[in-house]
């Protein structure tokens, strides 16, 4: 040791660091069940959340905790009764596990809103009594006394007109389900479906308790099969997204995971032929794990395992430093400290690259992305830091100069060159012409639907249940607000009337808005007024079927009469189903408090039809306190917007890159852009060709290569003709691409496109940059 | 849906009875049926009059109607009201059709009222005939006394009792009378004369179906 101060400060650092890794291993053991079981499944965690907007977080929250705790299955057979049969079998196949609860409640709706019923009138009555003669009104109550069926409860005498029958029946709109034989039924498209409606006891977010569901469904599913081979089971609810979710993490990660490590460790192996060499990799592997989950545990609440999977494939990478170590010690004579100390500046200038790129996710601000440039950086950092602190201790004096290296240094001398020849610029403008033509092609795609959807025949299952139920989407409502209760009433009815139109266009299915159950008291009072005119047919109907003068004023209400209010509603079990839409009241800063509530849309059509809603609280006559919110929409526009700033960025740096490393390279500095940025206009290209839509995923990744790109360009004109540091860079973009390629493998598209776009960039550059190192 | 959901457990302990009486008495059940189905001589299409007496709940004074009536069975049925008042009502599988006043009508689908649905299975079950159609939504009793019978119906779950208390069919070679109790205990009694039976419809009343 010639310096003994820099040994003993990086004697005392690499002990630090040991220390620390030992404590932060104890940490993550000791919490390993607690935070393993806090693994978040939950995709709507990785969307932005916007804290100016309160109101709207609380609506979103509120719409998907109605969600996550309800299961429905569907059964259906070939006929009504082989489907009752079916359902039978399916019921009992899921009783008595404890992992679902029948829904229950016997709160009868009738009992409750009838004290009030003379406030409720159906569309139809309401537009009828508006105009209807008394002739017209005697009419109608004399065809309703003697018909035999009658659409409400209520006797003939407490409803003449049938009003509350109708508006009873009215609230049945709501949903397609009818309960008919003890069992709910829905018809569709000629099929008898039986519907099984369960809540859950626990969160559908809880991994073990989605698990035992799922098997438990699946058995359920083959024994109605068994018994009936033409039955069909449906089953619908966020839980089966989640384990579905986890399931998926879980065999990405061990196939990302367990990949790349074989490929390492075989890789490794092979060419060093040195069992130190593998510990070594461990060792800065483990590390990188190590830090990584640290930190995402400590500053995340919940890991999500979209985070673990993409951490999988950050094995590849992370090995990248271990590697560059190696290579310099192939039979190399010089002592370890000594190189390493001249490796160190290098070593120094590929960890900052990646580590920027990586930590360009956290600029946008979309949770999981920020979560993975945490745990990539953190990860990266962890695996460097070991080598960086550890290798100098732990290296063998040397490394045995593998037989491979021969045929490496041959090859390299054989990889075509840049000329300034006439060929070498047609053979480049040829692929300037194919590239772009691709690039031509290349589409952007935005939407966040295709970026988090699962498994396509799940999707289309939920779907077909969704359509039949008549579910609401889960991702859109109206939001409404008012001064006050009554005012907010008002505003959803104003709302309400507009929607009319479009269910009757058939664009939507059908609304839920607390307005159906709780009229505003302005329109409960219109309804006492107008059938308070109704007192002269009353009176000749007693008259003629000998009803007693008492009679006539119980069935003519009087607008004085009271009326159902919000307080009598909420308090009561009878709202309990719909309360959920009720938000209660929030304060915007300053102001005073607003009372707000949720109108959700079911069997919206399609994208137009989300189109014509988006467009109408706008629309003249402007709709008061009406607000679209269309979560898919809106995450889709930050995901453009962010993909073109991104993309900025990323040309920012393709410029920045040659001027930053001008100093170092001077002339030469266009041998090591060069290749980078013709991979990276290949890579689009090629994406063009294979129709792969470009996002803000592909964007990142390109970021990435560019990073990657720069770093295996560096490293060989910085030592060229080495044919050790071709090994090295030629090892590290092997396994860099075979993780990023096992990434692409990922059922999770926006895995995927962060998988695939960085495996072709990566495999490109390490391809092209031999083709421009100048000749020896 | 929820307002259907919180119906369920009612209805669930009901059938659960239900199931529970019908696995007791399975053979005599299906016997009745068959006796009634033995003696009931049902033919396409069958036409005939009406009289409706309708008692309400704490009103003296009966309502009576009468009418003419049209049964096909795969079709539906026209139920022509003439006194007090006119009105055509037509039950067809989907939808009934009213028509009254000048040609005012009201048409009511299945598809968009639920109860439409329910009421039509039922009256459609009753006026043609169809006893296993009834079986399916209701619990049933009867007798059978020489050529003459009667069949005591009482629906199957709480939803379908929200609507009717209790059905009655009584006949001989063909329906005869109907009884009717609502669920706020409204009897209606309808007797058929002057039935005649048809292999099929004639051109005139298919078009009434149109």
């Amino acid at each position: 040791m010639n310096k003994p101060g820099p040994a003993r400060a990086h004697r005392l650092l690499a002990g630090c660091w040991l220390v620390f890794l030992l404590a932060a291993a104890a940490v993550l053991a000791a919490g390993w069940a607690r935070w393993t079981g806090r693994i978040d499944t939950d995709l709507l965690a990785l969307m932005p959340h916007d804290e100016r907007r309160p109101v709207r977080e609380a609506a979103l929250k509120a719409l998907a905790a109605r969600g996550e705790r309800q299961l429905a299955v569907l059964v259906s057979a070939r006929d009504e009764s082989a489907a009752r049969k079916a359902a039978a079998l399916a019921r009992g196949a899921l009783a008595g596990s404890g992992l679902v609860e029948r829904q229950s409640g016997t709160v009868s709706p009738a009992d409750f809103y009838l004290p009030w019923r003379h406030g409720f009138l159906s569309a139809a009555d309401r537009d009828w009594l508006r105009t209807a003669t008394p002739e017209a009104a005697r009419a109608r109550a004399l065809r309703l006394a003697h018909a035999p069926f009658a659409p409400g409860t209520l006797s003939w005498q407490d409803d003449p007109f049938g009003f509350f029958g109708n508006w009873l029946a009215s609230l049945a709109e709501v949903t397609p389900l009818r309960l008919s034989g003890g069992e709910l039924m829905v018809e569709h498209e000629g099929r008898h479906y039986a519907a099984l409606i369960y809540s859950l006891p626990h969160s559908a977010f809880a991994a073990d308790f989605q698990q035992k569901l799922v098997a438990r469904l699946d058995a359920a599913r083959a024994r109605v099969r068994d018994a009936d081979q033409e039955a069909r089971f449906l089953a619908v609810g966020v839980v089966l997204h989640a384990a579905a979710a986890t399931r998926q993490a879980e065999d990405e990660m061990r196939l990302i995971g367990m990949g790349s490590l074989l490929g390492t460790f075989f890789l490794i192996g092979f060419v060093f032929q040195s069992a130190r060499a593998l510990q070594l990799i461990a060792v800065s592997l483990l590390s990188g794990a190590i830090a990584a989950l640290l930190a995402a545990v400590s500053l995340f609440e919940r890991v999500h395992a979209v985070t673990l999977v993409f951490g999988a494939s950050l094995i590849g990478v992370a090995v990248d430093y271990a590697i560059l170590v190696f290579a310099q010690h192939l039979g190399s004579a010089e002592p370890v400290r000594e190189r390493f100390r001249r490796l160190l500046p290098t070593l120094c200038m590929v960890l900052v690259t990646p580590a920027l790129a990586y930590f360009a996710l956290a600029l946008t601000p979309f949770p999981g992305l920020e979560q993975m440039a945490v745990f990539a950086v953190c990860g990266i950092f962890g695996a460097w830091t070991s080598v960086v602190l550890f290798y100098p201790y732990l290296l063998p004096a040397t490394l045995p100069l593998p037989k491979n290296a021969g045929i490496m240094a041959r090859l390299v001398e054989r990889w075509p060159r840049w000329r300034n020849s006439g060929k070498a610029w047609g053979v480049a403008l040829l692929l300037a012409a194919i590239a772009a033509g691709g690039l031509a092609r290349l589409r952007v795609d935005d939407d966040i639907r295709g970026l988090f959807s699962g498994d396509p025949a799940r999707m289309a299952e939920q779907r077909a249940a969704g359509e039949i139920m008549r579910l609401p989407s889960p991702a859109q409502m109206f939001l409404v607000g008012g001064a006050t209760p009554e005012e907010l009433l008002r505003n959803e009815e104003a709302l309400v009337a507009r929607l009319r139109p479009l269910m009757a266009a058939g664009k939507i299915g059908g609304y839920e808005a607390v307005s159906r159950w709780l009229p505003s008291g302005a329109r409960q009072r219109e309804a006492l007024a107008l059938q308070g005119r109704l007192r002269p047919s009353l009176t000749r109907i007693a008259a003629e079927l000998e009803l007693p003068a008492a009679w006539i004023a119980e069935s003519s209400p009087e607008a004085a009469d009271k009326t159902l209010t919000p307080e009598i509603w909420l308090a009561d079990a009878a709202s309990a189903p719909f309360r959920a839409l009720w938000l209660g009241t929030a304060e915007a800063d300053g102001t005073a408090p607003r009372h707000f509530s949720m109108v959700l849309l079911q069997g919206l059509a399609d994208g137009a039809a989300a189109r014509a809603l988006a467009e109408l609280p706008g629309r003249e006559p402007a709709l008061a306190g009406v607000e679209w919110i269309d979560q898919t929409r809106e995450i889709s526009a930050l995901m453009a917007r962010y993909r073109g700033l991104l993309t900025r960025a990323l040309l920012l740096a393709c410029l920045a890159a040659p001027l930053l490393l001008f100093p170092f390279f001077r002339a030469r500095v266009w041998r090591i852009v060069a290749p980078v940025l013709a991979a990276g206009g290949m890579t689009l290209a090629i994406m063009g060709y294979l129709d792969i839509p470009l996002q803000l995923l592909s964007i990142l990744a390109l970021l990435l290569t560019l990073g990657m790109g720069v770093d295996y360009a560096i490293f060989l004109q910085a030592r060229q003709s080495h044919a050790h540091t071709l090994l090295a860079t030629t090892l590290a973009a092997l396994l860099t691409l075979l993780s990023f390629g096992l990434l692409a493998l990922s059922a999770t598209p926006a895995l995927r496109a962060l998988g695939l776009t960085a495996a072709l960039g990566v495999m490109l550059s390490w391809l092209l940059t031999p083709v421009f190192l100048r000749k020896a | 849906m929820k307002l259907l959901k919180r119906l369920k457990p009612a209805a669930l302990r009901a059938a659960l009875v239900l199931a529970c009486l019908g696995a007791a008495l399975p053979a005599r059940a299906a016997g009745l049926l068959d006796e009634v189905r033995a003696r009931l001589v049902l033919a396409p299409v069958t036409k005939g009059e009406f009289l409706q007496t309708r008692k309400l709940a704490q009103i003296d004074k009966p309502l009576v109607s009468n009418g003419r009536f049209l049964v096909a069975r795969d079709i539906g049925v026209i139920w022509e009201n003439i006194a007090p008042f006119a009105q055509t009502t037509r039950l067809t599988k989907n939808e009934i059709l009213q028509t009254h006043d000048q040609g005012t009508a009201t048409r009511l689908s299945a598809d968009k009222e639920p109860v439409v649905g329910v009421i039509n299975a039922i009256l459609f079950g009753a006026l043609s005939g169809d006893i296993e159609a009834l079986a399916q939504r209701f619990d049933y009793s009867g007798k059978v006394t020489g050529d003459a019978w009667r069949l005591d119906f009482t629906p199957k779950d709480a939803s379908l009792a929200r609507f009717v208390r209790g059905l009655a069919l009584s006949g001989g070679r063909g329906i005869e009378r109907i009884e009717i109790t609502s669920a706020a205990g409204d009897v209606t009694h309808i007797e058929f004369k002057a039935q005649v039976q048809a292999g099929a419809l004639s051109g005139e009343d298919r078009k009434r179906f149109e």
